[in-house]
């Protein structure tokens, strides 16, 4: 056969050097080109990772016995040989802005399991890639420089598996079965952190980045972020999707791009707190911002818990080192001498008198003003009495607190303590007011109702965690009171913890209470009790895990929005603002994708049958949003932890065979 | 045993006497006087006393001591002169199982010379553990509570406070011999305000009737509420409530199943999406008013006056962490309220009329079911599909062991009504206070937590 000349770029030799003319002929495999190019070269390295890139056709020729006839390459191609993987910069859901390599060449879905895995997320098949929103860069901003941290160094993912394959044979000689299934779904870890994390403190640091939450955001970069106003809006982001069944290259991203990694299919998968400490962290930082921004709405008092749960959060996030959970057994005789000494205690601290003085006023008998009584506090129940000299004797009353409702009515600035007691009774509920001198009392006395309506003596262990929660809630509304004040540890605006609309409806010392009044609910939450309460919320808004795009159904002529939830899709009329039709994935008998005319149709049981364009994101964004829901279902722990990608190419792809 | 263990049981620990009237707990000083101490406790007058520290004692103190609390914990039978009653209540339902029985005091504490120190200490822990263990009993609340049945007969029975509603169903289980299907519940009824609620099965029954007041006319009965979980044997109803009634009865089982796993089994528990006009009874007022409500999650919530819909612009209605949902009987005569199918949140505690209490009031009987039974989704969350699971669980066993034995008596006649005419047939009062004149040691012992002083 006829020897003609090829030329090819090496990118390895930079972007000026001329390309590399090789003599070939067209029955010559891809493999042998590349053989003949690196010896050309003359450069001795490892270029097991090199594959070559058509331009014109937008496609990577991988398969290295294909012989350039079959690819249909002539002397006019324009080749460029390259590394598969190259460095991108990846935002994660907390902000935080990594630099690592990933692989251009095989589909988006394998370069986010690639990601996942480097980063120790499970279930990447819930996360993927998406073109960020621009960032209207003003000259302020220029000097500061983002922080970029550099993962480029990991050895590449697949290397990264095979090392730690190995490490288990020789440490442990698993049988094979068991390898992989701990290789797929459960990383090994060394100090709880795959082993690539462990090489050196820089590594460490940045696994800390990712798996320990973020302290919540100054106000002024809340309401900086972009925030949808509408649901027209919101389905602006969902164009912005990369294709899960194409590469890279093939949709323009270039070395060193930015994008975005975030969870993409509501439907998380089988949580183990254990195991997914990244994926944890980084899906209730994803939660956190959609509150904030509004990307999903909640009411006020949602948004107070919210609010709430973040700063507990964030302040168990810093006291608790990186051990998420410890679950110390304790000893039968330990535990029982424990109860006893609690016990005890308990005995102790309620015989003697909680010798404070604290005003009291039942609000419906007198009309004002506070009367002083001696009072004391005894298991749930608070006694008061004229003075302290009569506290021996019978009490003027005695209040259980069991079941009652406890608000607190604070303002620090002006020294006010109030606690406001709801008892229940049977003639309706009995609402007292506790007025207490000063700070302390007021947490020790706030504590002790609290842990009383819950049925909790002050014996509970949980009594001084109780107070000191208090007094530094306490603390923040000092902070935030006196205006400018330093940024301590302590001090959290609450501003921060809520969207901006409540900037504008509530200074952050009338937040305060409201925050204080919900956090009492979560105040003795452990970290992932935590975090797992704040998904579990969110996902039970009713607009959670909707994904909505603009569309225009067959025989319609004004725009309309569909959402795409995990397990229906609902039709919203812009001019009525609300769902107007509800289908169900599981009445749908199948959806046909016309590529020519970009138009989905889907059928369902009962002949009913839909038809619509899409006009805010292409119908393969939504062709693989319904594809994949139908895949997250079919996830069932029988069907072993494998990922079965194949069947998701199946659901989600289909338009590359045409 | 490991080493450090051993010397925790040396920690000082402080004694002081315990001031609750009423708890049973030691008398006395002597060793010997533990041994003879004839179980004379009158609650309201014993001083109680914990020793000044287990630790002090000697062992043979610590042998007399887990004697006499292990003696103690084993009442006699309550003599029930009940006249509908024909079962009385077996210890196995009122006692947990002993500690005492399955690991007698060792012998060998009187030789102390011939053991080694350490298992001298071990036995010791022991011991402490088992008094402690012993102590915990004797501080558990028990009640006699008499439970209307729904042919108008009664059983009396006495439950601890450590039991659970599904507990207590199934010792009636036994002892009605009924055909234990999952509808079967506990409910109270107060003919004051003219509700009814059932008890949820994970819920404390002691707990629950210790709301009531002391002369109240509450009752509790047992009967077949074929709503109980309605949520999981027709979820379409709850959570395609939109479509219309045709489409939904054709729902075939995968898709019911799928429903469950959808909304129950995840992640997050998600409640139905229930929005409409109900009438609110505005406090103190005789007027019923329409008002569009929204359910969430986190509570119900209404639309004011010119705003939309969307969530940001709701208002709280009510939070379900402290109240309960109860349905209600013949409103439209008591209330004049715009129709009979009302429900009612407040307080479990209350008990009177009261501005409290949150009352609304639905269209049709197919809304209020909705709304009473999706509160209860909001309100319990998993609990409910847990209690749910457990009870068909319980129900398939028991079935099979029943048809395997013998016939099985016809079903309970089925009380079409039952959720909203409850108490028409019943009349006697339910619980009995008496209950400590029932036991000789007198370690049971009630307490009214709503009582707002100590009566001498």
């Amino acid at each position: 056969m006829a020897a003609w000349d090829l030329s090819v770029t090496v990118e390895d030799l930079g972007s000026d050097a001329p390309p590399v003319t090789i003599s070939v002929a067209s029955d010559l495999h891809v493999g042998g080109v590349i053989l003949k190019l690196v010896e050309k070269t003359q450069i001795k390295r490892d270029w097991s990772d090199h594959a070559l890139w058509w331009e014109q056709k937008q496609q990577w020729l991988l398969r290295t016995a294909w012989t350039l006839e079959k690819y249909g390459i002539h002397a006019d191609a324009r080749l460029l040989f390259m590394p598969q993987h190259k460095p991108l910069k990846l935002g994660l859901p907390n902000g935080i802005t990594l630099r690592l390599r990933a692989s251009f060449s095989c589909p988006v879905f394998q370069t986010v399991m690639g990601i996942c895995r480097m980063l120790n997320i499970r279930h990447p098949e819930e996360l993927s890639l998406l073109r960020p929103v621009e960032e209207k860069k003003k000259k302020k901003d220029k000097d500061l420089a983002e922080e970029i941290y550099d993962l480029t160094e990991v050895p590449l993912s697949s290397g990264t598996l095979k090392i730690q394959i190995f490490n288990y044979r020789l440490s442990e000689k698993l049988d094979c079965n068991r390898l992989t299934f701990f290789a797929v779904s459960r990383p090994c870890l060394y100090n709880g952190m795959p082993a690539h994390f462990v090489d050196s403190p820089q590594m460490e640091a940045i696994y800390k980045m990712l798996s320990v939450t973020q302290p919540p955001p100054a106000p002024e970069v809340i309401a900086k972020q972009y925030r949808p106003a509408s649901v027209v809006d919101k389905a602006h982001i969902n164009g912005r999707w990369l294709d899960s069944s194409r590469c890279l290259m093939q949709q323009g991203i270039q070395e060193n791009d930015r994008l975005w990694l975030r969870f993409k299919y509501a439907a998380f998968y089988d949580i183990e707190p254990k195991y997914d400490v990244v994926r944890l962290t980084q899906l209730y930082e994803q939660a956190r911002w959609a509150i904030l921004l509004e990307d999903v709405d909640c009411t006020e008092e949602e948004m107070m818990l919210f609010g709430a749960l973040q700063y507990h959060i964030s302040k168990v996030a810093q006291s608790e080192p990186q051990m998420l959970s410890t679950n110390a057994a304790m000893d039968d005789l330990e535990s029982a001498l424990m109860s006893l000494e609690v016990k005890m205690e308990g005995e102790n601290s309620s015989a003697s008198e909680f010798n404070v003085i604290v005003c009291f006023r039942p609000k419906r008998l007198t009309l004002k003003g506070y009367k002083q009584y001696w009072f004391k506090f005894q298991d749930t129940s608070i006694s008061y009495f004229k003075s302290k000299e009569e506290s021996i004797g019978e009490p003027i009353q005695q209040i259980n607190l069991r079941g009652c409702e406890v608000a607190p009515d604070v303002n620090v600035a002006s020294q006010k303590f109030l606690i406001r007691l709801l008892i229940p009774a049977p003639e309706g509920m009995n609402e007292v007011y506790l007025r207490c001198e000063n700070e302390q009392q007021y947490a020790q006395w706030m504590a002790a109702c609290r842990l009383a309506s819950k049925g909790k003596s002050l014996a509970d262990s949980s009594f001084q965690s109780e107070i000191q929660s208090i007094r530094s809630f306490l603390a923040m509304q000092k902070t935030n009171s006196h205006g400018n004040a330093p940024a301590g540890d302590e001090s959290i605006n609450t501003h921060s913890l809520v969207s901006p609309r409540y900037h504008k409806k509530y200074k952050p010392k009338q937040l305060t209470p409201r925050i204080l009044d919900a956090y009492q609910n979560v105040a003795q939450l452990s970290l992932t009790d935590a975090l797992m309460r704040f998904l579990q919320i969110w996902q039970a808004l009713p607009d959670f895990g909707l994904s909505y795009v603009v569309v225009r159904f067959k025989g319609s002529r004004k725009d309309e929005v569909l959402g795409i939830a995990p397990n229906r899709l609902i039709r919203i009329d812009l001019g009525v603002g609300d769902v107007v039709k509800t289908w169900r994935y599981n009445n749908m008998k199948q959806w046909n994708v016309n590529w020519d005319i970009r138009q989905m149709a889907i059928e369902f049981d009962g002949n009913v049958n839909i038809a619509f364009s899409c006009v805010t994101a292409d119908c393969k964004i939504v062709h693989e949003f319904i594809g994949g829901y139908i895949f997250m279902s079919t996830r069932s722990r029988e069907k072993s932890d494998t990922l079965n990608e194949e069947l998701f190419h199946k659901l989600t792809g289909g338009h590359e065979a045409l | 045993m490991h080493r450090e263990n051993m010397q925790t049981p040396c920690r000082k620990i402080p004694g002081k006497p315990g001031r609750e009237p009423g708890i049973f707990s030691l008398q006395g000083e002597s060793a010997n006087h533990y041994a003879t101490v004839q179980p004379l406790f009158e609650p309201q007058l014993s001083q109680c006393f914990l020793p000044e520290s287990l630790n002090e004692l000697e062992d043979h103190d610590l042998d007399a001591l887990v004697a006499d609390l292990g003696s103690n914990s084993n009442p006699q039978e309550p003599s029930s002169d009940e006249r509908t009653d024909t079962h009385s209540a077996p210890p196995a339902m009122t006692q947990e199982p002993q500690p005492a029985a399955a690991r007698p005091a060792p012998p060998n504490s009187t030789q102390p010379s011939r053991v080694k120190q350490t298992s001298e200490l071990q036995t010791k822990a022991d011991k402490i553990n088992l008094a402690l263990e012993k102590l915990k009993e004797a501080k558990v609340r028990k009640l006699i509570v008499k439970v209307l049945m729904s042919d108008g007969s009664s059983k009396t029975l006495m439950v601890d406070e450590r039991q659970s509603v599904r507990e207590v169903l199934d010792t009636l289980f036994e002892k009605t011999h009924c055909d234990c299907s999952i509808d079967w519940s506990l409910c109270e009824t107060d003919p004051e305000l003219q509700i009814e609620r059932g008890f949820e099965d994970h819920e404390y029954l002691v707990e629950l009737l210790s709301a009531w007041t002391r002369h109240s006319e509450n009752k509790i009965c047992f009967l077949s509420r074929p709503q109980k979980y309605v949520m999981f044997t027709d979820p379409q109803l709850f959570y395609m409530w939109k479509k219309k009634k045709s489409c939904s009865s054709e729902i075939n089982k995968q898709a019911k199943e799928l429903l469950i796993k959808e909304h129950f089994g995840g992640s997050a528990l998600i409640v139905p999406d229930l929005e409409g006009t109900l009438y609110l009874k505005e406090d103190g007022k005789k007027v019923w008013k329409p008002r569009c409500f929204v359910l969430r999650a986190s509570g119900i919530y209404y639309v004011p006056k010119g705003k939309t819909k969307s969530s940001t612009d709701l208002a709280c209605f009510v939070r379900f962490e402290k109240v309960n949902v109860y349905t209600t009987n013949n409103y439209k005569q008591k209330y004049r309220a715009p129709t009979n199918f009302c429900f009612m949140l407040k307080h479990p505690c209350i008990q009177k009329e009261s501005h409290y209490i949150k009352f609304l009031c639905c269209d049709d009987e197919h809304m209020l079911m909705l709304w009473v039974n999706s509160i209860r989704i909001a309100k319990y969350g998993t609990v409910l599909y847990q209690n749910y699971q457990a009870a068909v669980r319980r129900a398939s066993t028991l079935q099979t062991l029943t048809s395997a034995s013998h016939q099985f008596p016809p079903p309970a006649t089925y009380l079409g009504h039952v959720i909203w005419y409850p108490y028409i047939t019943y009349t006697c009062i339910t619980r009995l206070c008496s209950a400590q004149s029932h036991f000789v040691y007198g370690y049971i012992y009630i307490k009214w937590p709503q009582e707002w002083t100590i009566s001498k």
